[in-house]
């Protein structure tokens, strides 16, 4: 009885001899690796500015408190102690 | 490979199996750190050279031509994205097999999960004709025929042993395993193969 792997080897001896298949496939990778750059270029400029407004807030945020703290305390602070004991007087 | 008129000196850096250099010339190691820079022109230039050798592997990993395709595109990306990596100390055209291994390996293991095998093995498969009268392409859709019953990993190792005459050395240096591991895996799928060939009636008289 034969061993049936001498059939695969056979097979293979004469399957290495296949004229191999060609083909042009390179412009469309160039042009898959072009977008990839391109979109990768847009997703930074997308982060940077998304940082950007969210800076931006967070800064009026705080300067808004800031104002607050320095502008309405007083005013408080001016009715508390001038309107009030004027009112209660 | 009859290098016919090659001198001696020059053919011992040529690989036996594909008369391919062994050593990079220093076009390509010009154009591997121009891509690396980000010049697409040296990157073409490169891919064009080694254009038919990756269609060459990817082909024993598939043979429809729309797959083939995606898949010599998809080794070229990665290749793309790894050159930085490569270091000048193994021929290019081995860290591009190796690459090229690695993806075919992935759309096997993809196919195998999208149950395209279960598919192929209810398919009933029909045995070759004498393989004396084969030709070449005949016995390489066979041989592929034959591999894709088996499991990606049986296949991977069977595939290089056979299609690319690989040794075991060249297969654990190709996918990444260890020596041993390679001789587990081929002593396996051998076994599984000579079964399959031997359920469907071969290594009687069919020689």
């Amino acid at each position: 009885m034969n061993d049936p792997l001498d059939m695969v080897r056979e097979l293979a001896d004469r399957a290495r001899h296949e004229t191999p298949p060609r083909g042009n496939v390179l412009p469309r990778t160039l042009e898959q690796l072009r977008q990839a750059e391109s979109d990768s270029t847009q997703r930074i400029w997308r982060v940077f500015a998304a940082c950007a407004c969210g800076v931006a807030l967070v800064a009026a945020i705080g300067l808004t408190w800031d104002y607050r703290s320095k502008v309405r305390d007083p005013m408080q602070t001016f009715f508390l102690s001038y309107k009030l004991p004027e009112i209660y007087s | 490979m009859d290098a016919g008129g090659v001198p001696e000196e020059i053919e011992k850096f040529l690989d036996p199996r594909d008369g391919c250099a062994l050593l990079n010339s220093d076009l390509d190691l010009r154009d591997i750190r121009a891509s690396v820079d980000g010049d697409a022109d040296a990157y073409a230039r490169l891919m064009c050279r080694y254009e038919p050798l990756i269609f060459m592997q990817m082909s024993r990993f598939t043979r429809d031509r729309r797959s083939l395709e995606e898949l010599v595109q998809e080794v070229q990306v990665e290749v793309y994205y790894s050159l930085a990596k490569y270091r000048d100390i193994a021929p290019l055209q081995h860290w591009l097999r190796r690459i090229a291994t690695r993806v075919g390996y992935r759309y096997w293991k993809r196919e195998n999960r999208a149950r395209k095998r279960r598919e192929i093995l209810k398919q009933e498969w029909k045995l070759p004709e004498p393989v004396a009268y084969m030709e070449p392409s005949e016995a390489g859709v066979a041989l592929f025929g034959m591999l894709e019953r088996l499991p990606p990993r049986d296949r991977l190792v069977l595939t290089l042993y056979y299609f690319e005459e690989c040794d075991t050395t060249e297969i654990a240096e190709r996918i990444g395993w260890s020596v041993g591991l390679v001789r587990v895996q081929m002593h396996r799928a051998r076994l599984k193969l000579r079964r399959m060939l031997a359920e469907a009636g071969y290594g009687k008289d069919n020689l």
